[in-house]
Formats: C-alpha cells, sequence, structure tokens
C-alpha cells in the first residue's frame, strides 16, 4: 500500500508527552524515532519495572506505550498506575491480542512489528473519549 | 450389676430383630428392624409378617416354612440366603436380600411362645457376589466370609477358581482397570496400574464417590449413573481430574482417557461397569509445555522482526534514504510478520489461500474461487507475493485499492494452481512512480515454488498469471517444505 498520505490526523498526536515502556534497546530506539516523527515528545524509554513504575507515578505524560513484557515481569502494575491516573494507554506486543490480559482488552493493541501509521492510528484510538455504548 | 432391662436391651441392638408368636403376628420388633424394612412398630405390632411383606414366591415360602419349624420343633434354625422384596415408601419395590436366624423364645414350662427373627440385609453383598459373575472380581476380606457361607448355598467352586485365574491375569495388566458394583459404584476389582494410578489409596469395597471424590468435577460419576441406567459404554478422552498422588500432598490435576463397559448379570440387567482406562497426564503436559514452547518462540520472532526492522530504519536514516524506502521495507516485513500470525494461529498445519488477502480484496475475490489449503512454505511465499502485488497499486488511507482489482484463482485438472491478479484503471500516479519489482516475484514463484508466472504491465494497470504445481503448494507437500 503506497503512503499517499499521512494516516491518522497526526497534527492531534502533535506535542503529546509519550510514556515508553520497553525492554528491548531496539524497538525502544524505533519507538522513540517514529514518536519524533509524529511530533511527540518521548519520556522515557523505561526499560525496567522499577524505573517505569517511578514514571508512571510522577512523569508529566499524555499517554503511554507499554510493552506488556518487561525482561519477565508483567507490565500490568504499570498499566494500572497510569489508568488510574486517567491517562490513555496503548498496548505494544510480539503476541498482539493474546498477549494482553483480558481485563485490558478495551485499550488498543499494537502488534509488533508495526509501522509508523499503525502507531499513529492506536495513539489515535486511544486518546479519542469513548463515547458510553 | 444392675437387672439388664431386657426392653433396652432389645431396643439397643444394632442389628434388625423381631418377635412373631405362633400367627406369625409382631409382638415385638427393635429400632434396627424398623429401620431396614422402612416401617415403624405401629405399623407392625400385632398384624401377621406376611401380611406386612407379602411374599407368595419361594422366598416367601422358605421364611414361612422356617418360622413354623421353629415354633412347633423347638429347634432354631438359619436361611443364610433369601431374596425378599419390600415396598419403599413410594410404593415401588425394592429388591433385597436377607440372612434370617430363627430362635425358639421358651417360657419356664420350656414351651415355645415365640420366635426371635434375627435378619441381616445383605443386599450389597449379594451384588458383590453377583460381580463374581466378573471373571476379575476381588473382594474385601469379611465380604469374602460371607460369600463362602452364600456360596455354599449354591454355587460352584470351579466358577470361584477360573475367576481367581482371570483375576491375576488382569491384576497385572497393563493399563488402568477397576470394576463397580451396584447402585453407589462400589470397587469390586482395581489391578495394579489402577491402585498405582489413585496413589495406592485404598479403594476396594468403597463406593467412587468416596474413594476418588477428585472426580467429582470431571463429570464421571454422572457419566457412571447414565451407563448403570442406559446400558450403553460411555468413553472420555483426556479428562482431567484431581487426585492426590502417592506421597503428594496437595491434589494434582491428572488426564485419563477413560471408558466406562456396562456389566450384565445373568438376567441381561447391568449389575456392575467395567472402568479401563490410561493415564494421559504426561501426554497432556508435554502438549502444553510444546505449545507453551511454540507461542513463545512465536513472540521472539516477532520481536525479531521488530528489531530487524529498527535496524533498517536506522540504517535507512543515517545513510540518508528516501522516506518510500523505509515504508517499502516496512510494508515486507509486516507482510511478513502476518504471514507467520496466520501459521502461527493454524499450528504451522495449513493456511487458506482466500486468508492470505487483505478484507477488501477478500470481497474481490470472493465469487467462484475454490478453497484452497497452503502448506507454510507455500503460505509465506504467497503471502509476500500477494503484498509486492498490491504494494504497486495505490491505496486511499483506509486501505481500498484506488482502481479496479480482480482476484482469481482454479485448479487446472488438480495439477496446478493458477492465480489472476488483474489491476487496471490505476490512478495516474502509479504509471509515474510504481512499477512491478518482478524479480522478487519470480524468484518466489519461479524458483522457491517450481512455477511460472507472466506478467503483463502496460496503460492504466498490469496483469499478472501465476500458475503453480498443486504439489509444491498444498498441506501434504508440507513435510518437505521449509528446509
Amino acid at each position: 500500500m503506497q503512503q499517499l498520505a499521512a494516516v491518522t490526523e497526526t497534527s492531534a498526536l502533535e506535542g503529546l508527552r509519550v510514556l515508553v515502556v520497553e525492554d528491548e534497546s531496539l524497538v525502544a530506539m524505533q519507538l522513540e524515532d517514529m514518536l519524533l516523527d509524529l511530533g511527540c515528545a518521548v519520556v522515557g524509554p523505561a526499560m525496567r519495572l522499577s524505573r517505569a513504575l517511578e514514571m508512571a507515578a510522577e512523569a508529566g505524560i499524555d499517554i503511554a506505550i507499554l510493552d506488556v513484557n518487561l525482561g519477565g515481569e508483567r507490565v500490568y502494575p504499570v498499566a494500572q498506575m497510569i489508568r488510574d491516573r486517567k491517562i490513555p494507554i496503548v498496548f505494544a506486543t510480539g503476541y498482539g491480542r493474546a498477549g494482553v490480559d483480558a481485563v485490558w482488552h478495551d485499550c488498543p493493541i499494537l502488534q509488533k512489528p508495526y509501522t509508523e501509521n499503525q502507531l499513529a492510528e492506536m495513539m489515535g484510538l486511544a486518546m479519542t473519549p469513548r463515547t458510553p455504548a | 450389676m444392675n437387672r439388664i432391662a431386657f426392653e433396652t436391651l432389645f431396643a439397643a441392638l444394632p442389628s434388625p430383630h423381631n418377635i412373631l408368636d405362633h400367627d406369625l403376628n409382631f409382638v415385638a420388633v427393635n429400632p434396627a428392624y424398623e429401620a431396614v424394612t422402612m416401617r415403624s412398630a405401629d405399623q407392625l405390632i400385632g398384624r401377621n409378617m406376611f401380611e406386612c411383606f407379602p411374599n407368595e414366591g419361594d422366598g416367601g415360602r422358605r421364611l414361612r416354612e422356617s418360622l413354623l419349624g421353629v415354633l412347633s420343633s423347638g429347634e432354631p434354625d438359619t436361611i443364610a440366603y433369601i431374596e425378599y422384596e419390600i415396598a419403599r415408601r413410594d410404593g415401588s419395590m425394592e429388591r433385597r436380600f436377607w440372612t434370617a436366624v430363627h430362635n425358639p423364645l421358651r417360657d419356664a414350662e420350656g414351651r415355645v411362645l415365640f420366635v426371635l427373627q434375627n435378619t441381616v440385609d445383605i443386599t450389597e453383598l449379594v451384588l458383590l457376589r453377583e460381580a463374581a459373575s466378573v471373571p476379575f472380581t476381588d473382594v474385601p476380606s469379611e465380604v469374602a466370609l460371607v460369600q463362602r457361607a452364600l456360596e455354599a448355598e449354591a454355587a460352584s467352586e470351579t466358577n470361584r477358581s477360573e475367576s481367581e485365574n482371570f483375576r491375576r491375569l488382569f491384576q497385572g495388566a497393563p493399563g488402568l482397570m477397576a470394576v463397580l458394583q451396584g447402585a453407589d459404584h462400589v470397587f469390586t476389582f482395581a489391578n495394579d496400574d489402577f491402585a498405582r494410578f489413585v496413589g495406592d489409596r485404598p479403594v476396594l469395597g468403597l463406593p467412587v464417590r468416596t474413594a476418588l471424590p477428585g472426580a467429582a468435577d470431571a463429570g464421571l460419576f454422572e457419566s457412571l449413573e447414565r451407563v448403570r441406567s442406559s446400558g450403553r459404554p460411555e468413553r472420555h478422552e483426556a479428562l482431567p481430574i484431581a487426585m492426590t498422588r502417592a506421597g503428594g500432598e496437595v491434589p494434582a490435576t491428572v488426564y485419563v482417557d477413560v471408558t466406562f463397559s456396562p456389566i450384565r448379570d445373568g438376567r441381561g440387567e447391568v449389575s456392575g461397569i467395567l472402568v479401563q482406562g490410561s493415564d494421559r497426564t504426561e501426554a497432556v503436559m508435554a502438549q502444553r509445555r510444546e505449545r507453551l514452547w511454540a507461542d513463545e518462540l512465536n513472540h521472539r520472532v516477532k520481536n525479531t522482526l521488530a528489531t530487524v526492522q529498527s535496524l533498517a530504519r536506522q540504517s535507512f536514516t543515517e545513510a540518508g534514504a528516501p522516506p518510500q524506502v523505509k515504508s517499502t521495507f516496512e510494508g515486507r516485513i509486516i507482510a511478513l510478520s502476518k504471514a507467520h500470525d496466520l501459521l502461527s494461529e493454524s499450528h504451522w498445519a495449513a493456511v487458506d489461500l482466500a486468508a492470505l488477502l487483505r478484507p477488501a480484496e477478500a470481497t474481490i475475490a470472493a465469487n467462484g474461487n475454490p478453497p484452497v489449503q497452503l502448506n507454510p512454505k507455500a503460505a509465506i511465499a504467497l503471502a509476500m507475493l500477494f503484498h509486492e502485488l498490491r504494494a504497486t497499486i495505490p491505496a486511499d488511507m483506509d486501505g481500498q485499492l484506488l482502481g479496479d482489482v480482480e482476484i482469481n484463482w482454479s485448479r487446472h485438472n488438480g495439477a496446478r494452481l493458477k492465480i489472476i491478479w488483474v489491476a487496471r484503471n490505476l490512478p495516474p500516479v502509479w504509471q509515474s512512480e510504481r512499477k512491478l519489482q518482478t524479480r522478487m516475484l519470480k524468484r518466489l514463484v519461479e524458483g522457491e515454488l517450481d512455477g511460472r508466472m507472466d506478467c503483463d504491465e502496460g496503460g492504466d494497470g498490469f496483469t499478472c498469471e501465476i500458475c503453480i504445481p498443486m504439489r509444491e503448494v498444498e498441506e501434504d507437500a508440507a513435510a518437505g517444505g521449509g528446509h
């Protein structure tokens, strides 16, 4: 498929402060680059659960992108803190939807590997306030 | 010593007793007798035994003769084994078996005034004995004692020794084997493998619910009831059961394949159930580990693809490559990743050709294309091929292809798979920017799949015709694929 136009209204993502939690350097680096391309400010990346918990508690962020598996530990405690702060979350995992606990299935899920467009789309989805059914 | 209150003693006797006069009317009954006959003393005393418990058959005749004999002769008599139906509270009749001991009660002058009857309900034991008709019956020793007494009534020793031989044969046989008898499914036989399987706990003589409480959740008891009432065997595969093994303290889940087959007595009624099974725990666990391992491997592959994508991105940026290079590369990596998803969903067995298409393309291709199951090698090759074809067709933001696209495939004489992609009325951007990258396509089709590809590019679109031998594509070829 051709990249004829920027997919989601990336302008909506510009200036967002994004918490990146990802334990693999290269994947984290790429995510950082994509976010910078989209005009976002990167907070992190946090590559360990302990650091991620600190950042989730304190950092000034607008959205979080969370790898599910951090060196064998699950990212859910981090996700819970962020959800408690009412900040939107996107999960990124090699397992896809099946790799995320069902209680978090209302968050957008990115399957690795993903493109910048897919990232923007999922972030847009997370940032859209859900209308009650 | 206190003077014994004989009424108290009579009432306290744990075994059922009654006292009859010369007319065989009840004079006294103890609570144990009330319980076993399901009648109260009020319903019995003053009434004739055979009015209360009519029996026109052989059992009734033998009972009456014995009682009258004791009253007239003054000699005690015993009936070791008598079949005697009694009415349940709901009025239906229940077939029961008894042992009856009759003793005369005399007055000071030695005249026989009454007969004392002690009856023991031996129904369970008789049913166990019926299990002796099954060749491999084992019974607890106390049952065996009574059984020998019963056998003195009628049985043949020959059957018994044959039964012993069969029992020994099955005792050491491989596989789980047990025999359940009666309405409560009492264990009357369990071979060595079965005993090991249940952790060497005692099961013989116990109802299955008492012996194996962990089988409750698996629905086995209900299954036994069904087999008993319907007379039809039931089979269960890889059934999970919570079981405390020998030496273990916490119940662990074990898995069994098990068959329940009805055992019929001489009248053709289901008297018991033969349990045959095999312990599948190891196999089920191995299968689980394999599954986990495959999931983990799949996850690793995804992360590796993401890492490769990241490396390429860094390299392209450092080299100042145009953004399109990056997106072309990413598109290919993602196509590979999606094909991988399909294969891992099907556990690397077979993937439907239509599943390789995007939803928008599947709609186009919906009519009349036969189902084709692809082996993993062909699935990956065709996924990449389709990706390259679609990548040349401009699309809008939602992935809708811009232009008229037709996708068709068919089997030719069952020997070849023919796929045709046609794209027409493509927007001008196609003519200026994109051309089919035929080198990679040709390598995939002609090299890897031993097929043939003809591409006709020109004007406002292209036609691509691909012909692949079926043997390269279909599931059976999987054994040779991927190496």
